[in-house]
């Protein structure tokens, strides 16, 4: 148990800055703690909860957040979630982890080009249009 | 009107990752928040909020399915609690980039590894 307190407390710091603490827990949960696939993913939704109010209270505080841009997006994520997860339901396990593995690599690849290779134009502008 | 409809797709897109895959929704949502201008610590904090909701009702057809173990998950929410606030205290008094560099690799070991 202490394993999964402590896996917990690095997905809250990285989840808490919002660098995507998710995506990393669910391997070292089925890797080393031998959950199925299906298993981490829903484990990992749950411990999102806990960590975003935590995380969330501070960026309010620290005025971080711009709700009312951004409510059109809640509303439809959700229905995307409940879409999401009949798919996810109806895969076999080992299906699953391979397509999250496929897709764990894209995301990787994603940072390291917004990170490393993309002109910083974007972060530069700095202007809250939204 | 066009924006209205880019934000719902992206709303979609970003709920499909969440349900799917149990993570990485903030993906869509991030590079949606940036696009739009808004700078890369408001668009963090933002999209923790926006993953929020979706994240509450996957979490809950998981349980409903039968995926989450109890014992386990409270180990793994108490210390996600602690590292939440830890996270939130850090986001602007760290250097994020080597922390990023860091995961970025966890990930790709990680990816490698489960395909086989």
């Amino acid at each position: 148990m202490t394993g999964y307190a402590l896996l917990g407390i690095m997905f809250g710091i990285v989840g808490g800055m919002g660098l995507g603490g998710g995506i990393v827990l669910i391997p070292c949960l089925t890797l080393f703690m031998a959950a199925t696939q299906h298993e981490a993913q829903g484990m990992t939704l749950f411990a999102y909860i806990p960590m975003a109010v935590f995380a969330l209270v501070s960026h309010f505080r620290q005025k971080n957040v711009r709700l009312k841009p951004v409510l059109i997006i809640m509303v439809f994520g959700c229905i995307g979630a409940a879409a999401g997860y009949y798919l996810a339901s109806v895969i076999d396990a080992p299906v699953l982890r391979r397509v999250f593995a496929v897709f764990l690599i894209a995301a990787a690849l994603l940072r390291v080009w917004r990170q490393e290779l993309r002109p910083r134009q974007i972060k530069n502008k700095s202007r809250d249009k939204l | 009107m066009k924006k209205g409809i880019k934000k719902a797709a992206a709303g979609i897109l970003s709920g499909l990752i969440a349900g799917f895959f149990g993570s990485g929704g903030g993906i869509a949502v991030v590079e949606g928040l940036e696009q739009a201008g808004l700078e890369e610590r408001r668009a963090h904090a933002t999209s923790l909020a926006v993953i929020f909701p979706i994240c509450a009702v996957s979490a809950a057809l998981y349980v409903g399915g039968g995926f989450v173990p109890l014992t386990e998950t409270l180990y793994l929410c108490g210390g996600a609690a602690i590292g939440g606030l830890l996270g939130a205290f850090l986001l602007g008094r760290i250097k994020t980039r080597l922390l990023n560099g860091i995961f970025t690799l966890l990930m790709l070991t990680a990816g490698i590894r489960l395909l086989f």
